[in-house]
């Protein structure tokens, strides 16, 4: 198991995406960067104790207003914490870290399938494609929409919420391909989540439980490549990534190009030159 | 530590995120708390989130209502708001409103945008609250 690298790469993924307010900030850097460059304070309870600190504070004075990767890395850190507690910290983290995935997943799984009202029907996706700036190229590329019209519904919808009693609800406008690309986004998303969830809760060895790190990179490779929350995606792999026995040196290998990849989406818009590329877009 | 308590150490972050979600799906369904935000791991499943709620403030004098506009330094109170717009909320932002504006009752009111099988949006009312007497 690797631990190790887990962690490196969790402190990676701190210093390349931390906390924006810089008293957070600045503390977090200091930290993962000792971790990164000092191999033995890499298993030290004190990094991890400082660490927790400094993640899991601001989500109490916070509360309930953070985003879900901020819990999940202060877990991360008490996870790392709790591991070094014990006398095979490798093994442990590795629970720690199979279970944090599986309920994240299990849960995120309850509110699209069961608990939200509008997402097994296509109409979060629907709505989401023409209205959130992550997905707009994605809706030209796929849906059939133009960016004319992706403005002209971004500006009804802030019209109707400031009240202007001009804004008519019937100009907001869903062209033909959007129902489509909705709808297998919205099974993609559901069946890659219930992979996931599925084969890290499974006992572990047995049964569906050996395809758990197909199920979380083909969710990081492809989730990721649209949804540009980079610092989630890395979260996710570095919990993935410390449950590899010492001897899988490809699934190894596979986290870390994940892990490069989910960075190389970040930083080459690819959906905005392929749009350009292919003419589309109006 | 004990061999009972040192098996249980690699439980203690799973239970707290179990916890914690099981809460936010509480606070979602008493409180109106935005399924995206709480660490429930409710987002991106529903377009109910803090991008599509609004927040309208009237000064309440008699039968006679104003609307008023909402001072850039209350932004951050009025982001949590919308996420989570829970009376105590309200009737702050609502007070402070009352006191910035001098009137003497401030109602504070948020807004869901929800979207139909057709896509027509349509703003209802989700939550609201006054200032004190």
């Amino acid at each position: 198991m690797t631990f190790d690298l887990g962690t490196r790469l969790f402190l990676l993924a701190l210093l390349l995406t931390p906390p924006i307010p810089w008293p957070e900030r600045v503390p977090v850097l200091i930290a993962a960067s000792a971790g990164l460059l000092l191999p033995d304070l890499l298993r030290s309870k004190w990094l991890w104790t400082a660490l927790l600190a400094l993640l899991a504070l601001p989500l109490v004075w916070n509360w309930p207003f953070s985003d879900n990767h901020d819990y999940l890395k202060a877990f991360f850190a008490l996870a790392a914490l709790c591991a070094l507690a014990t006398p095979t910290p490798e093994r442990s983290f590795a629970t720690s870290a199979r279970w944090l995935i599986g309920l994240a997943f299990a849960f995120a799984l309850l509110w699209k399938a069961v608990l939200s009202p509008d997402f097994v029907d296509g109409r979060f996706f629907r709505v989401t494609l023409l209205s959130d700036g992550r997905f707009e190229n994605l809706a030209v590329l796929a849906g059939g929409a133009t960016y004319e019209q992706w403005e002209a519904n971004d500006l009804l919808i802030d019209s109707l919420l400031r009240g202007d009693p001009d804004a008519n609800a019937h100009d907001f406008t869903e062209p033909s391909g959007n129902r489509r690309l909705a709808g297998g986004l919205t099974w993609l998303t559901l069946l890659s989540e219930f992979a996931v969830a599925l084969t890290f809760l499974w006992p572990l060895g047995r049964g569906p439980s050996r395809l758990r790190h197909v199920a979380l990179l083909v969710f990081a490779v492809g989730t990721y490549s649209i949804a540009t929350v980079r610092g989630f995606g890395w979260l996710l792999l570095a919990l993935g990534v410390s449950q590899c026995e010492p001897g899988s040196r490809r699934t190894r290998l596979a986290y870390l190009g994940a892990f490069a990849l989910i960075g190389i989406y970040h930083a080459v818009p690819w959906t905005g030159w392929l749009v350009e590329h292919l003419g589309l877009g109006g | 530590m004990s061999s009972p308590g040192r098996r249980a150490l690699p439980w203690i972050a799973p239970a707290l995120l179990a916890l914690l979600a099981a809460l936010q799906i509480l606070l979602v369904h008493h409180a109106n708390l935005s399924p995206w935000k709480g660490g429930g791991y409710g987002m991106f499943s529903t377009t109910d989130h803090g991008g599509f709620r609004t927040i309208r403030a009237f000064a309440v004098d008699g039968s006679s209502e104003q609307r008023l506009s909402i001072p850039p330094e209350l932004r951050s109170d009025v982001l949590r708001a919308l996420d989570l717009p829970s009376d105590e909320r309200l009737e702050d932002l609502a007070a402070s409103l009352a006191r910035q504006n001098r009137a003497s009752r401030v109602r504070a009111e948020v807004w869901r945008l929800k979207f139909d099988d057709e896509l027509q949006p349509e703003l209802r009312p989700l939550s609201s609250a006054e200032s004190g007497p």
